[in-house]
C-alpha cells in the first residue's frame, strides 16, 4: 500500500497541470527541476532526467528509463522600499512539481533515442494570477506576481550522434479574452458577456554537444512568452449614458525570449557549469493596456497609451557543481552549489510609475541521493536559493517629484528565499 | 440630473464585465460525448475492457491491463442541432483535438501505468456567456461542450487479476476583479466620448479546483471483466468585482461617482459520479453494459447573484436621483434529479490477415434528463436522451522493428435524439408561458494509436 499512497501523493500533486495551460515565469525565476536549482540554474549542457523540457529538451535524447518526480517548493518574497519611512513586503507562494520522462521505445535506427518528457510547476489552486496595479501604486511587479503561474513544458529528446543530441519543446501559459456588450432600448437594458480562455504557446528549441570526452555545450532559445487579459466593454442604445468602448487589457505573465549558452566540463564525479542567459527584456510592450483607444478619425482623444516601460536587454552569468558521492552500487548522494548574478531589466524610476526592481545575486545548494527500496530506484532531492536584491535608489524628475512627494527619493531592497524538494522513482 | 439616472446602465456594463457572471456550469464535454473514437463508437461502456487511453477518463485502473506504451492523438467534430420554442439554439459547433499517453512499466515487480488524457477544444480552452434568470440555458450544452478536460492517472495491479487507479483532473474559472478610474466626458457642446481619460487595473486570479476519481478494475477470466469507478463532485464558485471611480465632465457640471459591483456564481459544476461495468469477450466479441449513477440534485444554480453600491457626490444645489441598491436576489436551487445512465457497446473483431483487424462496433445509451420541468421563473433546457454510436478503424500488427505493437486507427460516428419536451409556466411572472425543447447531434470522431 506504500506504492498506492505515493500514487495518490504523486496526483494529489499533479493538480490540474494540464488544466489550462501555462508556462513560464517561475521558471525563469528558480529554473525548473531539483538539481538545476540547486545548480543556480544551469544544467543546459548536462542533466539528468525529467524536467529537461524546460531547461534544454536535447537532453530528453537517449534517456531509456520511464521516470516520474513530484515535489513542492515554497518561495518567500520579502521587498522593501523606503520613503520617509520603511515599507515592507512580504507574500510566499508554494507550488507543485511534477516531471515525466518517457522513452519512446522505437526499433531500428530509433531505438534508445528518443524520449518525450512533461514538467510542471504549478502554484497552489492557481492557474494564473493577473496583478497589475495602477502604475504610481509601489510594486515589484517581476518578483512575486511572476511567479504565480503554472509552469508547463512538454519536449522531445533526439539523440542524434553519440555526441550530437537535439530537442524540441513547447511551454504554455493561460491567457483571458472577453467581450462585454451592453444595449438597451424602451428602458430595459441587456448584457451580454462572452469570455474565452485561451492559450499561448513558446518553443524551446535546445542542443547538446559533447565536443571532447568531458567536455559538454549546450544551447538553448526560448521564444518570448506572455499570458494576455483582454476584455473589451461596448455599449450601445442605452440612453444617456455614453462611455467610449473600453479596453481592460493588460500582460499579466510575461518572459523575454531567451538564450542560454554554457559549457560544462564533467566527469564520473564532477561537473561544472559556466552558462549565461540573455533575455531579450527590450521588447516588453508594458503591463497594462490603453483603456480607452480612439477611431483613427477622432481627433481629440483623452486618454493616452500608458508610458512605456523601457525595459533593458539582460545578460546574466552563472556557474553550477555537482560533486557525486557513490557509496555502493545502489546507493549514491550529489552535492550542488551555484551563483548567478541576474540584472534588472528596469529603468530607474524617475516619472510618474512606481514598479520597482533590482539586480539580484543568487545562491544555491543542492542535494540529491539516489538510492533503493527493495527494488525500487528511488531519487531524493533537496534545493536550496537565496537571492539578494541590491540596493536601489530611485529619484524622481523635478515634475514628477512635485506631484507625487512622498516618492521624490525611494530606496528598495529585500530577498528572495526558495526550498524545493523533490522525490522521483525510475519505472 | 438625467444623465445620472443612467447609472443603472453603469451597474449593466460592470455587473456584465464581471466574468463570473459568465457560466459553464456543468462540465465537462467528455461526460456528455465521451473521450476517444473506440470509446465513443461503444457508447462510453469501455470501462470494465477499454485498451486505448480513455480509459484515463472510463476506469483509469485499466490502466495496469495495458502492456505497451500508447501515443494518441484525435479529432472530434460535434454537430448540434436542438431548439426551444421552435427557434433554433444556435450554439456552436465542437471541435476538438484529442491527445492522450498510457506509459506503462513495473515498479518492485508490479506493473504499474502512468496516463494522461486530454481533449482541448479547437481555438481556446473555455468558452462562455453569461446567463440570467429567465434567460434558455440548454445545461449540458452550452459552455460545457467548449472546456478543456484533462485528466492525469496512475495505476498499479498487485494481482495479476485486479488493478487500482486514481487521478484527477480540474476546473478552472476566473476570480477577481478590476477597477476603472478617470473623467468620463459626456458627449453634449460639441465634445466626443472619446475626449474621456480613464485608466484600468487588474487583480484576478484563473483559479483551479481539482477533483478525485478512483477505480477498480478485476479480470477474473480471460472472458470475463469488471470495472468501478468514482468521480468526486467538484464545483468552482467565483467572485468577481468591478469598480468604477470616476468624474463624470458634463462641461456645466462635473460629478464624482462610485460604483462597485460584486458578482457570485457557481461557474462550473460536476457531479459526483460512479460506474459500474461489466464486460463479457466470447471469441471475436466484446460485449459490455455500463451503468452510471450521477448526484445532480446537488447541482447548484448557474445564475449569477449581483450586489451594487453607488456613491456620488453632487454640487451644492444639484439634486440627483440615484438607482437603489436592491439585495442581491436568491438564488432558487434548480431542484435536478440524480440519475442512471446505461449504457451498452458491442464489438467484433473481423481478422483480414495475420497482420490486419477489422473492428466492428456499435452502442446505445439512454440519459434520463435531470433537469426538472422548469415551470417557474427559470429555463433550464434538457431532454431525456438516446444517443446511438457505431465504429469502425484497423488494426495493423508486424511493423517491427520500427513499432512494436499493434496500430489503431478508429473512426466513430454518434447521433444523439432528444425526445421533444414541452412545460407550461405555472409562475404568473414568468416569461414565455410554455416552453419547448427538443433536437438532436451529430459527431463524428477519429484517432490514431500507436503502441510502442
Amino acid at each position: 500500500m506504500t506504492t498506492l499512497r505515493a500514487l495518490t501523493c504523486a496526483l494529489g500533486v499533479a493538480q490540474l497541470l494540464w488544466c489550462a495551460a501555462a508556462g513560464a515565469s517561475p521558471a525563469d525565476l528558480f529554473g525548473v527541476g531539483l538539481r538545476p536549482q540547486g545548480m543556480a540554474q544551469t544544467g543546459a549542457a548536462h542533466g539528468e532526467h525529467d524536467h529537461q523540457s524546460y531547461t534544454n529538451p536535447a537532453l530528453l535524447g537517449g534517456r531509456t528509463e520511464q521516470h516520474l518526480s513530484l515535489g513542492y517548493q515554497s518561495a518567500l518574497f520579502r521587498t522593501s522600499y523606503r520613503t520617509d519611512s520603511p515599507y515592507d513586503m512580504q507574500q510566499a507562494v508554494d507550488s507543485t512539481l511534477l516531471g515525466v520522462t518517457l522513452p519512446l521505445p522505437f526499433g531500428a535506427a530509433l531505438q534508445e533515442r528518443v524520449a518525450l518528457g512533461f514538467s510542471a510547476l504549478n502554484p497552489r489552486k492557481l492557474v494564473t494570477r493577473a496583478e497589475l496595479w495602477f502604475p504610481e501604486r509601489p510594486q515589484f511587479p517581476l518578483l512575486a506576481p511572476r511567479a504565480q503561474t503554472l509552469s508547463l513544458t512538454a519536449g522531445l529528446g533526439v539523440e542524434v550522434t553519440e555526441s550530437l543530441r537535439v530537442g524540441l519543446g513547447i511551454r504554455w501559459l493561460a491567457g483571458l479574452t472577453a467581450s462585454v456588450m451592453v444595449s438597451g432600448a424602451d428602458d430595459e437594458t441587456t448584457t451580454v458577456v462572452r469570455d474565452e480562455l485561451v492559450t499561448s504557446t513558446a518553443l524551446v528549441v535546445g542542443v547538446q554537444a559533447e565536443a571532447t570526452e568531458h567536455l559538454r555545450l549546450g544551447l538553448v532559445w526560448r521564444e518570448a512568452h506572455q499570458s494576455e487579459l483582454e476584455v473589451a466593454i461596448t455599449l450601445s442604445e442605452v440612453g444617456a449614458l455614453v462611455l467610449p468602448p473600453l479596453n481592460v487589457t493588460g500582460i499579466p505573465q510575461y518572459d523575454p525570449e531567451q538564450v542560454d549558452l554554457e559549457l560544462a566540463w564533467v566527469d564520473e564525479r564532477w561537473q561544472v557549469s559556466l552558462a549565461t542567459r540573455f533575455r531579450r527584456w527590450a521588447a516588453f510592450p508594458g503591463f497594462l493596456g490603453q483603456t480607452v483607444v480612439c477611431p483613427s478619425a477622432e481627433e481629440r482623444c483623452g486618454t493616452a497609451a500608458p508610458a512605456a516601460p523601457g525595459f533593458s536587454n539582460t545578460w546574466s552569468p552563472r556557474a553550477g557543481a555537482a560533486y557525486r558521492l557513490p557509496f555502493t552500487p545502489t546507493l549514491s548522494a550529489e552535492l550542488r552549489a551555484g551563483v548567478a548574478y541576474e540584472p534588472s531589466p528596469m529603468p530607474e524610476q524617475s516619472q510618474a510609475s512606481n514598479t520597482y526592481d533590482s539586480a539580484r545575486w543568487v545562491a544555491s545548494l543542492g542535494y540529491g541521493l539516489d538510492f533503493q527500496v527493495g527494488d525500487v530506484p528511488l531519487e531524493l532531492g533537496l534545493a536550496l536559493q537565496q537571492h539578494w536584491l541590491t540596493a536601489r535608489t530611485h529619484e524622481k524628475s523635478p515634475e514628477f517629484a512635485e506631484q507625487q512627494p512622498k516618492f521624490a527619493s525611494v530606496s528598495t531592497s529585500g530577498q528572495v528565499q526558495l526550498v524545493a524538494l523533490s522525490l522521483g522513482v525510475t519505472f | 440630473m438625467k444623465r445620472l439616472g443612467a447609472l443603472a446602465l453603469l451597474r449593466c456594463l460592470l455587473v456584465g464585465a464581471g466574468l463570473g457572471a459568465s457560466s459553464s456550469a456543468g462540465a465537462t464535454p467528455v461526460d456528455s460525448l465521451g473521450l476517444g473514437a473506440r470509446s465513443k463508437a461503444l457508447a462510453g461502456a469501455v470501462a470494465a475492457s477499454g485498451r486505448d487511453f480513455s480509459v484515463s477518463y472510463y476506469n483509469p485502473a485499466r490502466l495496469a491491463f495495458l502492456e505497451r506504451m500508447q501515443l494518441s492523438f484525435g479529432y472530434t467534430h460535434t454537430e448540434l442541432g436542438l431548439s426551444q420554442n421552435e427557434q433554433p439554439s444556435g450554439l456552436p459547433a465542437v471541435r476538438a483535438f484529442g491527445f492522450g499517453v498510457v506509459a506503462p512499466g513495473r515498479v518492485a515487480g508490479v506493473p504499474v501505468a502512468f496516463g494522461l488524457a486530454v481533449q482541448l477544444p479547437r481555438g481556446h480552452l473555455s468558452q462562455g456567456q453569461s446567463i440570467r434568470e429567465g434567460d434558455p440555458y440548454w445545461v449540458f450544452y452550452e459552455g460545457r461542450l467548449q472546456l478543456l478536460y484533462t485528466s492525469l492517472n496512475l495505476a498499479l495491479r498487485p494481482l495479476p487479476w485486479w488493478s487500482i487507479g486514481i487521478g484527477t483532473a480540474s476546473l478552472a474559472a476566473t476570480d477577481g476583479g478590476f477597477d476603472v478610474r478617470g473623467t468620463v466626458v459626456a458627449p453634449e457642446f460639441e465634445r466626443s466620448e472619446y475626449e474621456s481619460d480613464l485608466e484600468h487595473q487588474v487583480d484576478a486570479n484563473l483559479i483551479s479546483v481539482r477533483y478525485p476519481q478512483l477505480a477498480m478494475a478485476f479480470e477474473p477470466s480471460a472472458r470475463l471483466s469488471f470495472g468501478i469507478s468514482y468521480r468526486e463532485e467538484a464545483k468552482v464558485e467565483t467572485t468577481v468585482s468591478a469598480g468604477l471611480d470616476a468624474t463624470i465632465d458634463g462641461t456645466i457640471i462635473e460629478v464624482p461617482i462610485r460604483y462597485d459591483v460584486m458578482v457570485e456564481s457557481v461557474k462550473m459544476f460536476i457531479p459526483r459520479q460512479l460506474n459500474l461495468a461489466a464486460a463479457w469477450s466470447p471469441g471475436a466479441w466484446i460485449l459490455e453494459l455500463d451503468v452510471t449513477w450521477n448526484d445532480w440534485s446537488t447541482y447548484e444554480s448557474p445564475v449569477s447573484s449581483t450586489t451594487t453600491v453607488v456613491e456620488a457626490d453632487p454640487p451644492e444645489g444639484v439634486e440627483i436621483e440615484l438607482p437603489e441598491s436592491p439585495e442581491p436576489p436568491r438564488r432558487a436551487h434548480p431542484g435536478f434529479k440524480d440519475r442512471w445512465v446505461p449504457r451498452l457497446g458491442a464489438e467484433y473483431r473481423v481478422e483480414l490477415h495475420t497482420r490486419l483487424t477489422l473492428p466492428l462496433r456499435a452502442g446505445y445509451v439512454y440519459e434520463a434528463s435531470p433537469v426538472p420541468s422548469q415551470r417557474g421563473r427559470t429555463n433550464f433546457l434538457d431532454a431525456d436522451r438516446h444517443v446511438f454510436s457505431a465504429g469502425t478503424g484497423v488494426s495493423v500488427a508486424g511493423l517491427e522493428p520500427w513499432l512494436g505493437g499493434t496500430q489503431h486507427l478508429n473512426v466513430a460516428v454518434q447521433l444523439g435524439v432528444l425526445e421533444a419536451r414541452e412545460v407550461e409556466k405555472s409562475e404568473p411572472a414568468a416569461t414565455p408561458r410554455r416552453i419547448t425543447a427538443e433536437g438532436s447531434f451529430w459527431a463524428l470522431s477519429a484517432d490514431l494509436s500507436l503502441e510502442l
